[in-house]
């Protein structure tokens, strides 16, 4: 059974604790502003990325937020992504994105801020469902007590609120100062980096997005210039508002060309359906009789001389005069005498009532004589 | 001869030897009536037993009439449910016509369902008398010449299709790779089926269509598929170069040609009209033939001078045609002219030594004369030449007390009056039936597609090297030398290089590779079902297995065919009254129906899904990072002019050593200051 409940009655951090001190391994399923997953090894955190196909990977988010990769190469590692299989670690490693260690470094990161992103939350709902299952292709690059992860989670859910009174506004622009002359001043490696990219005025917010750390630690990084007097917010001054340079998506060229090829088609079209209607049947026309080859026409009517029927037509007509002619004789036989209609054939089942239609359609005309001892069929 | 004897033999008469007792028993068999009942009899019906004893009184050796007014009377006796009664009915219709052979199907039909074997032999002597009769033979040989004419063409045709449909990638990656590069629109993918589409409305013929499928066809397709479509072309071929010999058939099938009208004499007797009918032949090649028949007929009628006159014109324009003779003689037997006779009779075998009706007759004329050793030896040797099986093929002549026989035209001979009357190649029929399919003339359909196949030979060896369509090794969609990449050592069509383009890990590479290979085929494999499954054979072609498809295809063609003519082209105008048999349906829609089961069970064969595709020793080199620029070093003092160090946004910024030494600087540079 899993263990579940809601935030509100038993802490995040309690649950953390519990799960860590009874070195479990599976997944916290915590769900409040958003869904979130956080894996657990042996009591250690060791991923918050949900490889459930709707969750969102944080470590995307990580990265493009903060300036480690751009959208566009992003855009194509999920590319990547989809079409291989691959997870996204495994791509950065093997395109030589980052180094391992560095890679590391980032993950690591990522799942403090996933933390404390999760702590923060006021309302959320858990479930841990234990199980060394659920942790199959989670890939992990780092292990994280529990305990050293909630005191740094705790440490800046304490200090974030009084770097936003400090810096209450992304759009704030700030600049560096000189180091004061006569002073040695030492720098932490973030307010290095910080301080390395503040060589002209930047808003806070481009500077967090391009700082490749985490928020917290470039909030933190520019307090701690500030307070070195290393660093100056400049007021009453409009954010340069940094040009974004859109890619413009070209249309592919229409260049006009449209017109000529359609109209090319449909009068193709419509050519070879008259060509069908006229052409083809004066060329080439079905029922051309053979005087069209030969010398030596033949009457085409077939009039008692022994003649060969001269096209399908008339051949047909005679094998029905024939079928007609069979089947009057065996009335004849049984009856004495010739019916007095065809139709007494087809109701005596002599011939096929489908022989009778195509006689009348044919034209063909049948009297009985007077007798009954004789009859014509004839063509009309 | 008459039926079975009884001979009756005083007990004082001893004969002399065996001699004597052959004498004795010729003249008792010539001389006794028969003491079994006659078959006539059981005709219920007198209107039908006078019908019949009259066309058995003028000649009739073949009662196609009163056998099928008793075989329908059998089937009306069978549907009530009296078997047996049914049974004697069609023993007498098959008694009645050496040459109708529906009662003897129904009787081996009657005898498979009650168990009996004799359903074997019914079966064999409904099928010897099928073929045995010359209008069997020519409604059998027009009929097969027709289907296996249908089945060609259908079968080349569809092949055709089909093997265009499996090559067609090969052509539309040109046609848009062409049309695509100058135009945008209609979209490149629509413009090979629009041509497509635009041929069919010109509704050209099959024919044409045919021709055209080769010629197209010929550079792409494989030896086996080559060797395939030649042999149905040649088939084709040969039918049309024999067509107009082949409408030797026509006059035999006809019903207004004089091989039909003279054929008449062998199954109906002698009447006015058929006289009439046989006196209207004005074409003079078969004067011969036409006094011949006229001769016998007036000589069955009675009109022994007439008869005689007849008979003596046909001789002497025909010196060689024995029947006539024969007839000649028997006028002259009935005449009571018995020399003359015997000359007649001995033309005949002077002609053909093996006529067993003339030694039979000569037989005859001899006991009239007297002469009884002679007329042993004649009746001897016309019964080593097989008496019987005349007497077997016209059973009506058990029927009624014949002294002499006459003679009809032999098949052979009606074959050769087709011949003469149909082979000339003016008639066409055959064209007929197939001209508003074909819209090409079929004696001119073997230059047509000899003319293709010439074409396409000619396409094949002179297709320019930039055309050449080759297949990706990957994907295996079609590429060509414009668009194809073998950087990677393999040949790599647009879509697969563009998926693995930018990328230095082999293992990714592999992975996308692997993963466009499963999706094509995927894609492939469902897309396909349609043009795969439809017709019987079709998958078979569409997978390589050519020769197996369009066997399947020719076998479900003549299946299909047998369903829509209800059994043959040509029916047979004597059997017009009966349909065609339920089971012939059933087992044609059987047979349409297992050759289609064959072709849906057609698989692609399975093929390995993951395996390396990229050559083994190929490796990417390492990128040249020269994006990241070299870290500048920074000067605290000087805010405004420094030059950004920071990366740009939106690079692949990776950590190089350099970055590190940067770093690494600026920590020293600040720990001095």
């Amino acid at each position: 059974m899993a263990l579940e409940g809601n935030a509100k009655d038993f802490g995040l951090s309690e649950i953390f604790q519990l799960i860590s001190i009874q070195k479990k391994s599976g997944m916290l399923s915590v769900s409040g502003d958003e869904n979130m997953a956080i894996f657990f090894q042996d009591g250690l955190i060791v991923s918050t990325r949900d490889r459930r196909a709707r969750a969102r990977d944080p470590l995307k988010d990580y990265l493009l937020r903060y300036g480690f990769i751009g959208r566009d190469e992003m855009n194509n590692l999920q590319q990547i992504q989809a079409r291989s299989g691959m997870d996204l670690t495994d791509i950065l490693l093997q395109e030589k994105y980052f180094s391992d260690e560095e890679l590391s470094t980032i993950f690591t990161e990522q799942m403090y801020e996933t933390v404390q992103e999760v702590l923060s939350w006021p309302k959320s709902y858990y479930k841990f469902v234990t199980g060394s299952n659920v942790l199959v292709g989670v890939p992990t690059f780092n292990a994280l007590k529990v305990e050293g992860l909630l005191m740094e989670s705790m440490r800046r859910i304490d200090e974030f609120p009084e770097m936003r009174r400090i810096f209450p506004s992304g759009e704030m622009v700030v600049r560096r100062l000189p180091a004061p002359p006569g002073s040695s001043v030492r720098l932490e490696k973030n307010e290095e980096i910080v301080y390395n990219m503040l060589s002209e005025e930047t808003s806070i917010s481009d500077l967090v997005s391009h700082s490749r750390m985490a928020r917290f630690n470039t909030y933190e990084a520019l307090k701690n210039l500030l307070e070195k007097e290393l660093l100056e917010i400049t007021k009453d001054t409009s954010p340069v508002a940094e040009e974004v340079e859109e890619e413009v998506l070209e249309k592919k060229a229409q260049s006009g060309r449209k017109l000529a090829p359609t109209l090319a088609v449909v009068f193709t079209l419509i050519a070879c359906f008259f060509a069908g209607e006229y052409a083809v049947p004066a060329i080439l026309p079905p029922g051309w009789t053979a005087e069209a080859f030969s010398s030596d026409p033949r009457p085409s009517v077939s009039s008692g001389g022994g003649m060969l029927s001269a096209d399908l037509d008339e051949f047909r007509l005679r094998r029905l005069e024939a079928t007609v002619s069979e089947g009057l004789e065996e009335y004849f036989a049984v009856k004495g005498t010739y019916p007095f209609t065809l139709e007494v054939l087809a109701v005596r089942k002599f011939v096929t009532r489908d022989t009778i239609s195509r006689v009348h359609q044919a034209g063909i005309v049948y009297r009985m004589g007077e007798s009954g001892q004789d009859y014509s069929l004839a063509l009309e | 001869m008459a039926g079975p004897v009884k001979l009756l033999m005083p007990k004082r008469l001893k004969p002399t030897g065996l001699y004597g007792v052959l004498i004795a028993i010729l003249v008792v068999v010539a001389f006794c009536k028969p003491l079994f009942a006659n078959p006539l009899d059981e005709i219920d019906n007198d209107l039908l037993r006078s019908y019949t004893t009259a066309e058995l009184q003028h000649g009739a050796w073949s009662l196609q009439v009163p056998a099928r007014a008793v075989y329908r009377d059998a089937m009306e006796t069978l549907e009530a449910g009296d078997t047996e009664a049914a049974r004697r009915k069609l023993m007498l219709a098959a008694r009645m016509s050496g040459d109708y052979p529906d009662p003897l199907f129904a009787l081996a039909r009657i005898d498979l369902r009650a168990g009996r074997t004799d359903f074997i032999i019914h079966l064999i002597e409904g099928f010897d008398r099928e073929v045995r009769s010359f209008n069997g033979q020519a409604l059998l040989a027009a009929n097969l010449v027709i289907m296996a004419t249908a089945v060609s063409f259908t079968v080349l045709f569809l092949t055709l299709i089909f093997l265009l449909a499996r090559h067609w990638p090969e052509y539309d990656h040109k046609i848009r790779e062409i049309y695509g590069g100058r135009f945008a629109f209609p979209p490149a993918r629509f413009i090979g089926p629009l041509l497509i589409l635009g041929l069919l409305i010109a509704r050209a013929g099959i024919a044409l269509y045919s021709a055209l499928m080769i010629v197209v066809l010929w550079p792409v397709i494989g030896r086996r598929e080559k060797a395939a479509i030649l042999t149905v072309t040649i088939f084709i071929c040969a039918v049309s170069v024999l067509s107009p010999r082949l409408e030797t058939l026509t006059a035999a099938v006809d019903e207004g040609s004089v091989t039909r009208r003279l054929a008449m004499i062998n199954d109906s007797g002698a009447d006015s009209r058929l006289i009439k009918s046989i006196g209207s032949i004005d074409d003079q090649r078969f004067r011969a033939e036409r006094d011949f028949a006229l001769g016998t007929m007036k000589s069955r009628m009675g009109l022994y001078e007439e008869a005689r006159d007849h008979l003596l014109a046909s001789v002497q324009e025909r010196g060689d045609f024995a029947p006539a003779y024969l007839n000649l003689g028997n006028v002259y037997f009935r005449q009571g002219d018995f020399n003359r006779a015997l000359a007649g009779y001995q033309n005949v075998v002077s002609i053909d030594s093996t006529s067993a009706l003339a030694w039979f007759n000569i037989g005859q004329t001899y006991i009239n004369k007297m002469l009884f050793a002679e007329s042993s030896d004649a009746l001897e040797k016309a019964r080593e030449l097989g008496i019987e099986r005349y007497n077997e093929a016209n059973p009506a002549t058990a029927l009624i007390e014949l002294d002499i026989y006459d003679c009809g035209f032999p098949a052979t001979e009606l074959w050769r009056i087709a011949y003469r009357e149909g082979g000339s190649g003016k008639s066409g029929i055959l064209d007929g039936i197939f001209r508003p399919w074909l819209l090409f003339p079929l004696r001119w359909m073997w230059l047509l597609l000899a003319a293709a196949v010439t074409a396409g030979v000619i396409l094949a060896k002179n297709v320019p090297g930039s055309w050449e369509v080759f297949f990706c090794t990957n994907c295996g969609l079609t590429t060509c030398s414009d668009c194809a990449d073998t950087d990677t050592g393999i040949t790599l069509c647009h879509n697969c290089t563009a998926a693995i383009s930018g990328l230095s890990s082999t293992k990714v590479m592999e992975a996308l590779l692997r993963h466009r290979r499963q999706k094509v085929r995927s894609i492939r494999s469902r897309g396909g079902w349609l043009k795969m499954k439809v017709v019987p054979g079709s998958s078979k072609i569409m997978l390589g297995s050519i020769w197996s498809g369009m066997f399947i295809m020719a076998v479900a063609a003549c299946a299909s065919f047998t369903l829509i003519w209800n059994g043959a082209y040509l029916g047979d105008p004597r059997g017009a009254g009966s349909a065609a048999p339920l089971l012939q349906r059933i087992a044609a829609a059987v047979v349409i129906v297992l050759c289609w089961l064959a072709t849906i069970r057609s698989r692609r064969k399975r093929e390995q899904v993951n395996y390396r595709i990229l050559p083994q020793d190929f490796r990417v080199s390492e990128p040249e990072d020269d994006r990241l620029g070299t870290p500048q070093s920074l000067d605290l003092e000087d805010t405004s002019s420094a030059s950004r160090a920071a990366p740009e946004p939106a690079v692949r910024r990776r950590f190089t050593d350099e970055d590190v030494k940067a770093q690494d600087a600026f920590k020293e540079y600040l720990e001095k200051l």
